[in-house]
């Protein structure tokens, strides 16, 4: 079994690892307090212009390895989730329900014409539902660009290899490689629902999983090559599909579920209830033919959620019960979730749901959607793409296109066509907007704020993950900017950007989060400015 | 530059070797004596507390407490007095703050449950426990016996009873088994095991669910339809509800009321065809759902609304198999298996398939309203059929087995909320039963021949531990071969044989039999087909298999298992390349495991026997309209046989659209099916529109038969009730 070997190694790294706690001469230098950005390696997000015949049309599709005679039996059987973003590429993640799949690097520079830049696989490898992303720049002990998957369960029989989590080595999107496993108690293959990873969310160094009816589990992966289980943590009653860091909360969300609940983890390694934390996704809106003059006003009804997503201060749901579409809850009180709004689409059935720029995505399973969510009040559906067979579970958007994927390719017959995502342009000109910060966290001006606090900053659409590094994307102060450097590391997934000081900081004491201009981008390279600086007090 | 000291423990990735223990406290921040130290937490012991009773919670630690008491309300300070007004499981936070803006957190199950009724509720089932729960008795049909096991010390042993005993009940001194192919009950002394005495219910009454109250027996006749109570001595047997279909589960409720469930069928179907063609339908205006009779009055489970999708799928409630009612006697729980009619070209123009035909689901009856709370049914994704409940002695936790995919799911009695489950809990699990304490699940999973304890008690546990196992019989009943392939019927989880654990051969054909409904099978080169019962077939014994006689062996039935369970086949692909026309090569000696199927359904060689005697007269008018000409009682009612070209006959059943083709191909005639046990297999004909036997007999006027046009109509009824008999 390789667990113990991997315990061994993660041990030894600690002990090895230099740490600044040894003197004050072991700081950190100015190459880790001001590191260079890491270059962009592709040319970003789709810089192509739709005429409007072009637009909600299919105009490619990005398929994994579709050659079953690859030596390591590991091919594309139109399985996908997600798509994200890393160093200026569009990354896949394909992997077969059973397991066996990889990372996919894309240039979708021209979207309907997207080049495959390199691809990794790896036969363990299982449909993942999140990406988490750190670069650690030269100087970190472990330096590099690191992705890690929600590996849900190797294929059974294949002796010492378990059921957890994957780190990949992404420093060269030419030639992805894992980098480091770990498997994780009781998690088994083949279950779906109950015993196994359904998400994880990486605020560097701690890892948190999703771990279903298990619970949850909580990683330091500060080594990525060695990760090591740091707890587990029960969630009472709840088969927890997703998990979502930020800042000192922990959304963790029902799959298949009604309930979810925020978890504080101002204590990293030790996730614990908020109280008044726990809510129910309730649907507000009728369902068709309701009659209120006849039938009185609808009681809002608690709705199954089948994934979720958690962006700036709002908890999205993709509801999969009675009706699919969009459920929206504000989160900014951890203490007090509150219902937003909603987009009820009947005969659908979600699905995973993502963020852009105002406007929600949803896969209903047959089929997706765009909804249009600047107004919460007022939400529309203003694009619906609609399949025949399969089950579209996730749309994400990516510039001015859309990626739909299926994540279930329907018969066995069609196991293999190789389009289980494919590119769809819904807004004619190249996205030129660039990211706006929808929360911080702390708030600003916050008092109390816990010395184990970490930081976060969430903005209104992806945003590069690479460049989320201190001192390249953001500083910590004491005090007041120019004052005294607080070493922090940065690690980013989708629109969150996560920033962990390296050490507890001192009670009752201000700080300020200083956010540089011209860094944080979204996937077109629109490089936000003008973000104000963070301050907050920490408790006495 | 302030000193980074000890927090680097926690922060830079240097835990224990160890994984933590789910504990309150951090025991790596709390190195440093200078910095502020994390408070500890405490919300004390979990609880029960009755609805409306006060309870106090007490913190004894230092810090700034916040309480969350699960039902939405929060408190703050050291001591909280609070009453639930709703049933609940509640966790119930303690969170306390210290210096630093530090916090911890303890948890504490308090479950707020409605008092029990004075008399407690009883339901069937194959699974009994004793009230002290000092002994379990099962049911083992194909042993004929019940197995009495001793919870202490898991000894068991094994007592005759009768033919395909199903459901056991205990009460006091007595147990009372039901057996199905037997005609009467068994009575049994409940501490030796030793058989007292037999109570007759009528040859062909197949007596299913039994309970047991006040010296009564009620037992649910599913073969005559009836609901009878008899007294234990046997000197009363009166008729409690009659004109029932195929009851099966029964219960009784503190009042006195039962509760009964028809096991299979639906009468009506929606009727949704494409806007392009004409809808026919099978009986628009007939009742739609699953059948409930809760005293003298009936209900229907809705039909599922959907919609269709990866996750969910509409349909009707089917094979209510088990029931449970709360202890305070408020709530019934039904087992069931959603199966969607409503799918397919014909239907509704959509392609059938392994997701999208059927569901595991619970129902969820209001007693005192005597009405469905629909909202409150659990749907359980990945799972075809449950088949047993249970329920913690509060009655706040909802055990549920999912057949065919070895699974026990628990779910909050109150949200209806899947809340965990324990896999690989066994084969063919039929029944389930919990301990007094609450803190032991047993689990017959009757395919293993074992009752498996599981641990339950710490419900935070990742996995509930299995304790230990107790087999249910001696020596196997069964052929080695029969139970493989009787094992494989059931069975979703073998990713051979079903595709994420929906369909397997039992969701669609329970114990072998049939599931009383009519499937679109146009994709599969068909049309609407009814479920034909395999049972009394032995396999190929009467001839031809399906409608349209397009299978010729047992084994062909790989094709319904690749084309519409979505298995990757039991046979090897160039077997399957080389037989996977069903009536080209014999795919026989292929595979041992599509030989073991073979054998289990070539083993049903008993066809239901019939409640019902001749009429007089009626073998004589059968003879003289020339029934026998097909359904020649010598050859077993058929004529059909295994052949290249099977006798097939067009008899004026066919219908445009409906009636489909065969193998692809145009058609119009079908196989002969049998008439013995046609009694117990409504509704009839290949597209299932006749829901009685004198409705199809009344069907034949085609070129190969034709009803003499001299019949009167109670000719008509002597030949339909002759045939009943058979």
């Amino acid at each position: 079994m390789r667990s113990p070997v991997w315990l061994v190694v993660a041990a030894a790294a600690c002990t090895a690892q230099p740490t600044p706690s040894d003197s004050d001469t072991d700081l950190p230098g100015p190459d880790l307090l001001n590191p260079p950005a890491p270059p962009l390696l592709g040319p970003g997000g789709p810089q192509r212009t739709f005429a409007e015949a072009e637009l909600w049309q299919r105009c490619a599709h990005l398929p994994g390895n579709l050659d079953r005679t690859s030596p390591d039996g590991v091919f594309d059987v139109d399985h996908h989730n997600l798509v994200v973003p890393w160093r200026g590429y569009l990354m896949v993640p394909w992997a077969a329900e059973w397991g066996g799949g990889g990372l996919t690097f894309w240039d979708v520079a021209d979207p309907c014409a997207p080049t495959k830049v390199g691809e990794g696989r790896s036969p363990y490898m299982r449909e993942t539902h999140s990406v988490g992303f750190v670069h650690l720049p030269e100087g970190d002990p472990h330096a590099g660009d690191w992705a890690a998957v929600d590996l849900g369960g190797a294929k059974a029989g294949i002796e010492g290899v378990g059921n957890g989590v994957q780190f990949w080595d992404i420093s060269d999107p030419t030639n992805p490689v894992v980098a480091g496993e770990l498997a994780l108690p009781d998690v088994i293959y083949p279950d779906s629902y109950e015993r196994i990873n359904l998400s994880l969310s990486w605020q560097y160094p701690w890892v948190y999983v999703a771990s279903a009816t298990i619970g949850i589990h909580v990683i330091d992966a500060t080594d990525p090559t060695a990760p090591v289980l740091a707890r587990h943590v029960d969630v009472p009653d709840m088969r927890v599909g997703g998990v979502f860091a930020f800042g000192d909360t922990l959304l963790l969300t029902g799959s298949e579920q009604r309930a979810h609940a925020m978890y504080d983890i101002s204590v990293p390694d030790d996730p614990q209830p908020i109280p008044g934390g726990r809510f129910e996704s309730l649907a507000y809106a009728p369902p068709p033919g309701w009659d209120e003059a006849a039938q009185g006003a609808f009681t809002p009804q608690p709705v199954e959620a089948y994934h979720a997503n958690r962006v700036g201060p709002w908890a999205l749901f993709a509801r999969k019960e009675g009706a699919g579409g969009p459920i929206v809850y504000d989160i900014s009180d951890p203490a007090a979730p509150a219902y937003v709004g909603e987009q009820r689409i009947d005969g659908m059935s979600g699905g995973y749901v993502f963020y852009d720029e105002g406007f929600l995505f949803t896969g209903d399973s047959n089929g997706a959607h765009i909804t249009d969510f600047r107004d919460p009040a007022n939400p529309s559906v203003v694009g619906t793409i609609l399949i025949t067979d399969g089950d579209l579970d996730t749309l994400t958007p990516y510039g001015n296109v859309v990626i739909a994927a299926l994540d279930d390719p329907g018969s066995y017959d069609d196991i293999q066509r190789g389009e289980a995502s494919i590119v769809v342009p819904w807004q004619a000109a190249p996205d030129t907007t660039p990211p706006a910060l929808l929360l911080s966290w702390p708030r600003p001006d916050q008092a109390g704020v816990p010395i184990t606090a970490r930081l976060g900053l969430s903005f209104n659409e992806f945003i590069e993950p690479s460049l989320a590094v201190d001192g390249v994307a953001f500083r910590l102060w004491e005090g007041d900017i120019g004052d005294t450097r607080v070493p922090c590391w940065g690690s980013a997934e989708e629109t969150r950007l996560h920033v962990t000081p390296k050490a507890p900081l001192a009670p009752g004491t201000r700080y300020v989060l200083e956010v540089l201009d011209g860094v944080v981008q979204d996937v077109n390279g629109n490089a936000a400015a003008g973000i104000p600086a963070l301050a907050f007090t920490t408790a006495e | 530059m302030r000193a980074l000291v000890p927090w680097l423990a926690l922060l830079a990735g240097c835990p224990s070797p160890e994984p933590g223990p789910d504990t309150d406290t951090d025991a790596a921040i709390d190195t440093d004596p200078t910095a502020p130290q994390r408070p500890t937490a405490d919300a004390g012991p979990d609880r029960e507390v009755a609805v409306g009773e006060a309870f106090t919670l007490t913190a004894t630690v230092e810090g700034s407490v916040t309480w969350d008491l699960g039902d939405g309300t929060l408190a703050q300070g050291a001591e909280v007095t609070h009453t639930y007004t709703q049933p609940g499981n509640h966790v119930v936070i303690q969170q306390v703050t210290g210096a630093g803006g530090l916090r911890a957190t303890d948890t504490a199950r308090v479950v707020a449950y409605l008092p029990a009724a004075a008399t407690p509720p009883t339901v069937s089932s194959p699974l009994a426990l004793s009230a002290d729960g000092a002994t379990l008795w099962v049911a083992v049909p194909e042993a004929d016996h019940v197995a009495r096991i001793d919870t202490a010390s898991q000894r068991a042993t094994y007592h005759p009873a009768c033919a395909t005993p199903r459901s056991v009940s205990v009460r006091g001194a007595t147990v009372v088994v039901a057996c199905e192919d037997d005609g009467r009950l068994a009575v049994l002394d409940a501490t030796t095991g030793r058989l007292l005495r037999h109570l007759d219910t009528g040859p062909g009454s197949r007596p299913a669910g039994v309970v047991q109250r006040d010296g009564a027996v009620y037992v649910a006749l599913s073969g005559r339809g009836e609901l009878r109570r008899l007294s234990l001595d046997g000197s009363t047997n009166t008729g409690v509800r009659d004109g029932l279909r195929d009851p099966w589960a029964v219960g009784l409720l503190p009042d006195g009321r039962a509760l009964t469930a028809r096991f299979r069928g639906n009468e009506g179907r929606l009727c949704t065809a494409p806007a392009d063609t004409t809808p026919v339908c099978l009986d628009a205006d007939g009742p739609q759902g699953g059948h409930v009779h809760l005293g003298d009055t009936d209900l229907l489970l809705a039909v599922d609304q959907g919609p269709d999708s990866d996750t969910a799928n509409r349909g009707t409630p089917n094979l209510l198999q088990q029931l449970v009612i709360t202890p305070d006697g408020g709530t019934a729980w039904i087992a069931a298996t959603v199966a969607n009619q409503d799918r397919g070209l014909f239907t509704d123009g959509r392609e059938p398939t392994f997701e999208t035909s059927l569901r595991a689901q619970v129902r969820q009856v209001d007693l005192a309203a005597g009405t469905e709370r629909y909202d409150g049914r659990v749907r359980f994704d990945n799972h075809g059929n449950a088949t047993a409940l249970a329920l913690s002695p509060r009655g706040n936790w909802l055990w549920v087995a999912l057949q065919n995919t070895d699974t026990v799911a628990r779910v909050d009695a109150y949200t209806s909320q899947s809340a965990g489950a324990i896999l690989d809990a066994g084969r063919g699990i039929d029944g389930l039963a919990v301990s007094p304490d609450g803190a032991t699940l047993y689990v017959h999973a009757w395919l293993d021949r074992e009752v498996r304890a599981f641990d339950i008690a710490d419900l935070d546990a990742p996995v509930a531990p299995q304790r230990w196992a107790a087999p249910t019989v001696a020596t196997e009943p069964l052929a080695a071969e029969v139970l493989r392939g009787k094992r494989l019927f059931y069975d979703a989880t073998d990713t051979r044989v079903a595709r994420d654990g929906y369909l397997s051969c039992s969701t669609c054909h329970p114990f072998g039999s049939h599931d009383g409904l009519t499937w679109d099978f146009r994709h599969r080169g068909e049309g609407l087909r009814n479920t034909i019962t395999l049972r009394g077939r032995a396999g190929t014994a009467m001839g031809m298999i399906h409608w349209t006689g397009n299978f010729d062996e047992v084994h062909d039935f790989e094709n319904d298992i690749r084309n519409g369970q979505a298995g990757t086949g039991l046979l090897a692909e160039a077997d399957w390349t080389a037989t996977s026309d069903p009536l080209g090569d014999p795919k026989a000696g292929r595979s041992a495991d599509l030989d073991a199927l073979n054998a289990y359904v070539t083993s049903l060689d008993e066809t239901e026997a019939s409640p019902f005697p001749p009429p007089v007269g009626g073998a004589d008018l059968f003879a003289s309209a020339g029934c026998g000409d097909c359904h020649a009682p010598e050859t077993l009612y058929t004529d059909s046989v295994v052949a290249p070209d099977p006798v097939r006959h067009d008899v004026g059943t066919w219908r445009e659209g409906r009636s489909g083709v065969r193998r692809g191909e145009p058609n119009s005639a079908f196989d002969t099916p049998t008439l013995l046990g046609v009694w117990a297999t409504p509704p009839y004909l290949h597209d299932g529109r006749a829901p009685t036997l004198r409705d199809a007999i009344e069907a034949h006027d085609g070129p190969d038969y034709r009803l003499p046009d001299a019949l009167t109509s109670e000719e008509l009824d002597t030949l339909a009730a002759y045939v009943r008999s058979l």
